[in-house]
């Protein structure tokens, strides 16, 4: 069990994954999002090959259209 | 001293002038942006836009009919030299891609994302996070007119303030637009004096 907090609340997930498994499987956008992994930005280019690990800290925003 | 910024906080005036601002997108945020940053007095401004001005637009963006069909960049620029004329004006009038983000952005330190659009606003996260010598205000939720007080300033990463109420709505009106872009604005005016 791999245990993390996600945008201030403490989630747990059952299997390993990475980053960008976590954002499809919880149904963001990625295209719109930007991930915040312990107060430092995670590039995109990043995503796929990061791997959560428990005591991570993960702020996601999901950008929305307007301007 | 310059009339003009009789009632500015002196401190600001003198800070203001030495610095450069670039604002991506001049639609509702970044054209009421710009507007604010020349009546503060903020020396240099970047204006980047590829698009022309629609009547659309004049429900929030600060343009006017005789704007029709100009391109913002040309349309903004004049704009802003009739409220300051002492202040150094540089358009682009392009189109911001992954690709091409460095080239027009490598001299600038403070940056303000005004796109409309989601995806573009993520691109410009992305450039953030391999630019931490940057600092970035972005715009995000502003539609509708519900309350003032859900709008906010965050946090994220090292070196990105966003502004607004982070929800996605159908309409855009100026009173929430130029509420978002206040607080970009305000928030810009802080990064540059140092305080945040």
């Amino acid at each position: 069990m791999v245990e993390i907090k996600v945008n201030g609340e403490i989630c747990e997930i059952s299997k390993s994954m990475t980053v960008f498994e976590f954002l499809k499987e919880r149904n963001f956008n990625t295209k719109r999002v930007a991930v915040e992994k312990d107060g430092e930005i995670l590039p995109r280019n990043l995503w796929e090959n990061s791997f959560i690990k428990s005591g991570e800290s993960y702020e996601i925003v999901e950008f929305v259209g307007g301007g | 001293m310059n009339e003009m910024y009789l009632r500015n906080d002196p401190n600001v005036t003198k800070r203001v002038a030495n610095s450069s601002v670039a604002i991506l997108g001049l639609g509702g945020l970044g054209s009421n942006v710009a507007v604010i940053l020349a009546r503060v007095g903020v020396g240099s401004l970047t204006l980047i836009d590829f698009d022309r001005v629609e009547l659309s637009n004049l429900n929030r963006q600060h343009y006017t009919h005789y704007h029709l069909g100009e391109f913002k960049t040309v349309a903004l620029k004049n704009e802003l030299s009739k409220i300051n004329p002492s202040i150094t004006l540089k358009t682009h009038n392009v189109k911001l891609s992954y690709e091409n983000l460095s080239t027009f952005l490598s001299s600038e330190s403070i940056i303000c994302e005004a796109f409309d659009s989601a995806e573009s606003k993520a691109m410009v996260a992305h450039f953030a996070a391999k630019n931490l010598d940057k600092k970035f205000v972005f715009g995000n939720g502003m539609s509708g007119y519900k309350s003032s007080n859900l709008m906010q300033r965050k946090k994220f990463g090292e070196n990105i303030y966003i502004c607004g109420d982070f929800k996605s709505g159908d309409y855009l009106m100026a009173p929430r637009v130029l509420m978002c872009a206040s607080l970009q604005a305000n928030t810009i005016l802080e990064l540059i004096m140092g305080e945040i």
